[in-house]
């Protein structure tokens, strides 16, 4: 079943390629698209492919009869040359029975998808058990992770939200991360999906189907890969200058590694001690470390890049109602220890790292990481 | 104000005043001007009310924005064409897409459909005008000077940058600081009004204006479609009308419905904005429908198969479009319950779809298929439009659509839709009745470069996006790294976007030359029929004379033009009984009354700019505006009915019947139409002598 299925996704590209008139290339173009939709590694793309390839096959088959059907009534009904220009064709004004027997027919067809789609999406809206649960921030433009490890509801972004309040003791046994969400394999998470500023749109293509971030809500994705690996998407809800560089990824740990890395991030943090890295502790939390890791190694490396970055988040020089800038211009909360490391850092972000101090910077923070 | 006169309401007096009382109309006017004169020169056409130079004008401006929407679109395509570009920053990039398009939707595909409307509808029913000509250029004035208040956020500090779907919060103050969004806030509520009242016109002409004998169900396909497209334009409007004006307050006075910290909920925009936006989505296909079914039948030599499912399915659409908004949501966490009842309402609205396309195959079934420019762009929207369809039901599939949103696979989806079934039906329409409208044909050779190109072009543009967009390239991205496998397909979508760009160029190129051939001398008009057409236009001199017909046609058929050139021999077999020139009316009547040009329209929609710059930079401006609109509304409101010494020769107004003389039905001239009817259509052309009614517009 799963070798059809992998042939329907080569004849599904294929097809598209016909349409383009350059089939050819088709096939041979997909490799390397690590982004793709049609390469599902969880339960949930692989329900969301499976009724994909079914509508495709159906479409496919539309498609073609439709196509030939129109070249050939062209082809059969064309004027030639030997025809009596006087002679004029049967006027014909259409036929009820098979009319509606063309009506129906596409009906019931769709009826079928109909049922076959309700049921995928009850299935897919329910809340597994015993999942791991992460509240997912979106905001421009990286994502925050927050694990509630200690279960207790209270998770370690809520200080961002409070001007000046020391972070209180549950946090401690918390968790917040980065653009890169660990998750255990072959184990569900259950998101909370929730935006700090605008609307985004949380996807990893290979896992799941994508889920807006909306201000003021919290919506439900459920994600599980069967396997280890590194799987990769990004914000695809447009959200501003750097829409295009709001990238995430999930990587997903054998079950005792994620264990062991969920001890290592609830470790007290190291202080640095050789001269090197107190020397990068100080440039980290000097010039960019007034953010969390993610929002800087973004912010930063993009602002050099593009100057008009972050604008979105200054005021307005001219009209700047107060509610406005509440809502955008939290406070981001001191830096804090337990934090992992910005992870795989923008590569933009990375190439106009200042030259001063960068290896200084790296061994700071690995110092402050204390695996 | 429209007077639609029926004999037994002035059964003894043909001239009897029907306008209301004559006080309201003195011939001073309480000091406003005049109605101009003349039907020659640039000032006749700013101030023109005739439906025909509207939908010239309407045409000739939404090419006008359609090269500027291009050009957006070809820097778009230039950008992406390989990975990690620069050409333009993001910001720029941004209001590249979002004046792409809100360009194409609002000021292209609706005013081109709005130019065919204004053109044909009057002539399809056999009427003298659309029912408001005042309101009408009014409509087609503010479309354009909303079209222009929009486009010159351009040259005052940036384009909107919102996209054309503008979701809140990120087209608040904050997040986007920049005046673009209150150009689109604002100019949108400007060409908005002019549909509405487009809507209003149309769907009166539609249902009070047709000739004598012409039922509902014998309305040409074309016409039929333009009264569903104008109840949705007529219900849809004010739903983005509303959620324009919460944008615009919430932007320039602080106003709080989209602001989250204040208790909203951002899904409010989502939802009113698709309340609108899915219905405009069949508002701007179905005109191209319509098209497609005038064209096809008169290229195959055979009726519509199936008038009424064509109609009907027509008309279904009009209402199931109504209940599908939210597939656009299908991932902005509606719950499982809407998102079913959506998915499954999405794709029952393929039923209608799919009817039409197999009519328009058993309308070429057995025909003798002639392939005419206009016949190839018809087959181009068949074959195209399929695959847009497809791929829409596609995305009723609502767990695959969470796959495909907001991935160029949607892009390539609505440009199938858009370009492949609207655009193609829109140039099938220009080629098919551009010798209606001026008299000389396009060039054939150069028609046919244009349909392979653009046909070759579009595919190669729109047909890889559907890859990406399954790779899982995100639109709305102003670059994309190298090693996803989006390269190639880039490259090749911005080589055809590109050669799209080239069959455009064919395109004006051939206008130009054809045009140039209508001067030269020997120039042969290609007479009122060139195709051997079926509907009621071609009845009558091509290029359309200002009073249309020159005497109201009495309808005994649907495709009434055919039946009066065809006819069955005594064996039952059909012959041509007739020829087009016998039949079709010369055009030459004299003396005509029309309605009176007026200053007031072009003047009013004048105002609605100012209004409108006034509110973002300085509220006197807006002030001024508004005086403006007030003026002009006084002047629509006092200006003569008429002018009794404006042209046409009409000599019916003597003393005695008032300064609303004008407003009165025409009595036929007897002998009028005795020149014009040959032998065999002389028996129509009699029974629409003996039963003429003029049916007159007033404004």
């Amino acid at each position: 079943m799963s070798r059809f299925l992998s042939r329907l996704r080569d004849g599904r590209l294929r097809l598209f390629g016909l349409v383009a008139l350059v089939g050819l290339f088709a096939t041979a173009c997909a490799s390397g698209a690590q982004q793709t939709t049609l390469e599902p590694e969880g339960p949930a793309a692989e329900k969301i492919d499976n009724l994909s390839d079914i509508t495709f096959v159906i479409a496919g088959v539309v498609f073609v009869l439709v196509e030939v059907g129109v070249l050939f009534v062209v082809w059969k009904f064309r004027r030639r040359e030997d025809d009596d220009v006087d002679e004029v064709p049967t006027q014909n004004h259409g036929n009820t029975k098979l009319e509606v027997g063309w009506t129906l027919l596409p009906a019931v067809i769709l009826a079928f998808l109909a049922v076959a789609t309700v049921a995928t999406v009850l299935d897919l809206a329910g809340e597994p058990e015993d999942a791991t649960r992460i509240r997912v921030v979106g905001q421009q433009w990286w994502w925050s992770y927050d694990y509630d490890i200690d279960g207790d509801g209270v998770h370690p972004d809520d200080d961002v939200t409070t001007v000046g309040i020391e972070a209180p003791e549950e946090y401690e046994t918390d968790i917040e991360t980065a653009n890169e969400m660990v998750i255990p394999a072959g184990e569900p998470v259950y998101l909370d999906i929730e935006s700090r500023d605008v609307i985004h749109s949380y996807w990893i293509p290979a896992l799941n189907g994508k889920m807006d971030a909306v201000p003021g809500r919290t919506h439900h994705l459920t994600l599980e890969a069967d396997e280890p690996g590194t799987y990769v998407g990004q914000c695809t809800e447009f959200c501003g200058l750097s829409h295009a560089y709001m990238r995430m990824s999930v990587i997903a740990l054998p079950p005792a590694e994620y264990d062991q890395w969920v001890q290592d991030q609830l470790a007290e943090a190291a202080e640095p001690e050789s001269e090197l890295a107190l020397e990068g502790q100080e440039a980290f939390s000097d010039a960019v470390c007034q953010l969390p890791p993610g929002r800087r190694s973004q912010h930063r490396g993009l602002q050099r890049r593009h100057p008009g970055v972050g604008r979105g988040a200054q005021p307005h020089p001219l009209r700047q109602p107060r509610h406005l800038r509440r809502q955008h211009l939290r406070p981001v909360g001191r830096p804090r220890r337990r934090r992992q490391g910005r992870g795989r850092r923008d590569r933009r972000g990375a190439r106009h790292q200042p030259a001063r101090g960068l290896a200084a910077q790296s061994a700071g923070r690995e110092g402050a990481r204390r695996r | 104000m429209a007077i639609v006169e029926h004999p037994d309401t002035a059964p003894d007096d043909q001239l009897a005043l029907t306008a209301g009382d004559a006080a309201a109309t003195p011939d001073d006017a309480l000091g406003v001007f005049r109605r101009p004169q003349g039907d020659t020169g640039w000032k006749s056409w700013l101030f023109t009310v005739d439906h025909k130079r509207i939908g010239i004008m309407y045409g000739a401006a939404a090419l006008f924005f359609f090269v500027i929407g291009g050009i957006e679109a070809l820097v778009i395509r230039t950008q992406l064409a390989a990975p990690d570009q620069e050409l333009i920053s993001a910001d720029l990039y941004n209001q590249m897409f979002t004046m792409h398009g809100v360009t194409m939707i609002f000021l292209v595909v609706i005013p081109i459909g709005a130019a065919f409307m204004n053109y044909l509808m009057p002539l399809q029913i056999g009427a003298r005008d659309v029912a408001f000509p005042r309101l009408n250029a009014l409509s087609f004035w503010l479309f354009l000077f909303g079209g222009l208040f929009f486009n010159s956020s351009w040259i005052l500090g940036g384009g909107a940058d919102g996209g054309w779907f503008a979701y809140a919060p990120n087209t608040s103050v904050i997040f986007s600081p920049t005046h673009g969004m209150d150009f689109y806030a604002i100019g949108l509520q400007i060409t908005g009004i002019a549909s509405l009242l487009g809507a209003v016109n149309l769907i009166t002409t539609a249902i009070n204006m047709r000739a004598p004998g012409m039922s509902l169900m014998k309305m040409p396909v074309f016409t039929w479609m333009s009264l569903v497209v104008q109840f949705m334009l007529l219900f849809a409007m004010p739903v983005i009308s509303v959620a324009l004006f919460l944008l615009t307050f919430s932007r320039l006075f602080g106003a709080t419905f989209f602001d989250v910290s204040a208790g909203a909920d951002p899904l409010l925009w989502e939802h009113l904005f698709w309340i609108f936006g899915h219905p405009e989505v069949y508002i701007l296909i179905l005109p191209a429908f319509g098209i497609v079914s005038e064209i096809l039948p008169v290229f195959s030599r055979k009726p519509i198969f199936g008038y009424e499912f064509i109609v009907f399915s027509g008309v279904a659409i009009g209402f199931m479009g109504w209940g599908v908004w939210a597939h656009h949501m299908f991932a902005s966490g509606l719950g499982p319950i809407s998102v079913a009842a959506f998915a499954v309402s999405t794709m029952f609205i393929a039923v209608p779809t799919g009817v039409k396309i197999l009519n328009w195959m058993a309308t070429m079934w057995g025909g003798k298929l002639r392939f005419d420019t206009p016949m190839l762009f018809a087959i181009g929207l068949v074959t195209m439009f399929t695959i847009g369809g497809l791929s829409g039901v596609s995305h009723a599939i609502a767990p695959a659509d969470t796959q495909q949103t907001d991935t160029y696979y949607i892009v390539a989806h609505f440009h199938y839709v858009l370009f492949g079934g609207a655009l193609f039906g829109f140039i099938g329409g220009f080629y098919y009745w551009w010798p209606k409208v001026f008299g000389h044909l396009l060039r054939e050779g150069l028609g046919k470069a244009h349909f392979w190109v653009m046909l070759i072009g579009f595919n190669l543009t729109f047909g890889p996006q559907h890859i990406l967009g399954l790779q899982g390239m995100p639109r709305r991205t102003h670059s994309y790294f190298d090693g996803y496998g989006f390269n190639f397909w880039n490259m090749v979508s911005t080589v055809g976007a590109f050669l799209i760009g080239l069959a455009f160029l064919i395109f004006f190129v051939n206008i130009y030359v054809s045009w140039r051939d209508s001067k030269k001398k020997g120039f042969v008009p290609p007479g009122p029929d060139p195709w051997d057409a079926r509907a009621l236009e071609w009845m009558t001199a091509s290029p359309t004379p200002p009073h249309n017909f020159d005497h109201q046609p009495v309808i005994t058929h649907r495709d009434e033009f055919w039946f009066r050139k065809y006819g069955e021999t005594d064996e039952g077999r059909l012959v041509r009984i007739a020829q087009s020139e016998e039949v079709a009316q010369a055009g030459t009547r004299t003396g005509v009354h029309l309605p009176a040009p007026s200053y007031w329209p072009i003047v009013m929609a004048a105002g609605f700019p100012l209004l409108g710059w006034g509110l973002i930079y300085n509220l006197g401006l807006a002030f001024a505006g508004g005086v403006v609109i007030l003026l002009a509304l006084y002047g629509i409101a006092m200006e003569p009915t008429d002018d009794p010494d404006a042209g046409h020769g009409d000599d019916h107004h003597d003393g005695g019947h008032g300064p609303d003389g004008g407003s009165s039905t025409e009595a036929l001239e007897p002998g009028d139409e005795s020149t014009d009817a040959g032998d065999a259509g002389g028996d129509a052309a009699e029974r629409d002598a003996e039963t003429e009614e003029e049916v007159t517009t007033v404004d």
